[in-house]
């Protein structure tokens, strides 16, 4: 995830380089994009927020502090854009839900989108608190330390949020009871 | 089934792989006389690799376009207007804002636009654009589009979500579902100065639609995502009700409403 010569990308795209930026796009723009969706649900709007971040990040490039990872400043501006965007909506998430029927695992293809369906839905439910650091964890592959430093939060409550997040969540998918 | 915290502790850390060895062999010892616990440990295990396996989506193919037109693109180009230069004939040409937000509906993709048996189409609406066929552009093209309001389902039957968004008179019913077998979804509004505008459909054809004043009904089976236009001139505020029928019983009912507070 932490590819070693990003920080030459960013050197070079501090220089003006615009393929240097377009290298970078082209390389985060998909974790980026998947982590909005996570936290947003919404197609059109995780775009809209990738746009943004990218845009951001050009523009501040010169505040990245390059003892830190790329990823990680990157990661962060995304959350940050998914949250604001989340409370610009100024709206409430209902959820439909009831308890999912045992069928042993995803039989089928339908089966399995259905499930994927079930858990993003059910992902909105839980704060976003909790929501942002399961993103981090299961969609963006970030360890402990690395969310904790994304978040600026100690390991400790990182642990706290990531366990107390899949327990919500699972409550959500079994009964339908909104966090 | 209460699992003491200490036990569920090391339980998530065995699961993320963070777990020391004695810690590890506490844990096996535990769970070893504890079937709760091991039925913890397994649920659990269960929906970390369910989200570990969730699929990435693939960006949209028009995303990169905005964000390098600014930095070292023309000057004074922004975001909300980069790339558009072409669209601007083609937005004049359309004049329809249904047919645009079609347009803007998914990038890449080829959309198909449908109208069938409204009793309302005529109503200051367009009047027939069967087989009407577009591509996307970007979303920037309808600067004032807002998402309003949305509602998850997770039923054994259908999963997945409806959102609302305004785009000037514009409601725009926003479905993005999976349905094991055939559903169907009536949207119904009592305002009398809302009426159906027009549905589009990505990638698909196998829902189809029809309005009547104060309702409209869908019908789906499989993975669909879809859009259904409201006329709504001059409102500051609406409801919209879902019910989500299968097999002639009703699902689910919910309600998705805008006021101008949000």
């Amino acid at each position: 995830m932490n590819r070693p010569d990003d920080t030459g990308l960013i050197r070079n795209c501090m220089k003006g380089d615009r393929k240097a930026f377009e290298a970078l796009l082209v390389r985060y723009e998909k974790p980026v994009y998947n982590a909005a969706y996570r936290m947003l649900n919404n197609r059109e709007d995780a775009r809209d927020v990738t746009q943004t971040v990218f845009l951001k990040a050009y523009e501040h490039l010169g505040d990245f502090d390059p003892k830190f990872r790329f990823f990680s400043w990157i990661y962060r501006i995304a959350l940050n854009e998914s949250v604001n965007c989340l409370n610009k909506r100024d709206r409430t998430e209902e959820l439909a839900s009831e308890p999912a029927a045992e069928t042993g695992g995803p039989e089928d293809a339908m089966e399995y989108e259905m499930r994927n369906r079930q858990l993003q839905s059910a992902l909105m439910m839980i704060k976003t608190e909790y929501r942002t650091v399961l993103v981090l964890k299961h969609f963006l592959d970030c360890n402990y330390l690395e969310i904790s430093q994304i978040l600026d939060i100690s390991e400790k409550k990182v642990k706290s949020r990531l366990y107390s997040g899949r327990q919500l969540l699972k409550d959500a998918l079994a009964t339908g009871r909104l966090n | 089934m209460a699992i003491d915290r200490k036990w569920a502790d090391l339980i998530n850390a065995e699961i993320d792989g963070q777990i020391s060895a004695e810690d590890q062999a506490l844990l096996n010892q535990h769970l070893a006389e504890n079937a709760d616990a091991m039925r913890f440990r397994n649920e659990l295990a269960l929906l970390c690799g369910e989200l570990d396996a969730m699929p990435d989506l693939d960006p949209p193919a028009d995303l990169r376009q905005p964000a390098l037109a600014g930095p070292g693109g023309s000057a004074g180009t922004s975001r909300k207007t980069a790339g558009r230069n072409w669209l601007v004939a083609f937005n004049q040409f359309l004049g329809i804002a249904p047919v645009r937000y079609a347009m803007s509906f998914a990038a890449g993709a080829v959309l198909t636009f449908v109208v069938v048996s409204s009793d309302q189409i005529s109503r200051r609406a367009f009047d027939d654009v069967t087989g009407l066929v577009g591509t996307m552009s970007e979303r920037g093209m309808l600067n004032d589009t807002a998402s309003v309001g949305s509602m998850g389902l997770t039923l054994n039957e259908l999963a997945g979500s409806v959102s609302m968004n305004r785009s000037g008179p514009l409601l725009i019913l926003d479905f993005d579902l999976a349905a094991k077998g055939p559903v169907e979804i009536v949207a119904l509004f009592d305002d009398r100065d809302i009426w159906f505008n027009g549905f589009a459909q990505l990638e698909s054809t196998g829902t189809s639609v029809a309005a009547q004043t104060g309702r409209v009904t869908i019908r789906m089976e499989g993975q669909r995502r879809y859009a259904v236009y409201l006329h709504s001139t001059g409102r500051n505020a609406a409801t919209v009700k879902l019910q989500f029928f299968s097999a002639g019983k009703l699902l689910h009912e919910g309600e998705l409403s805008f006021t101008d507070n949000n």
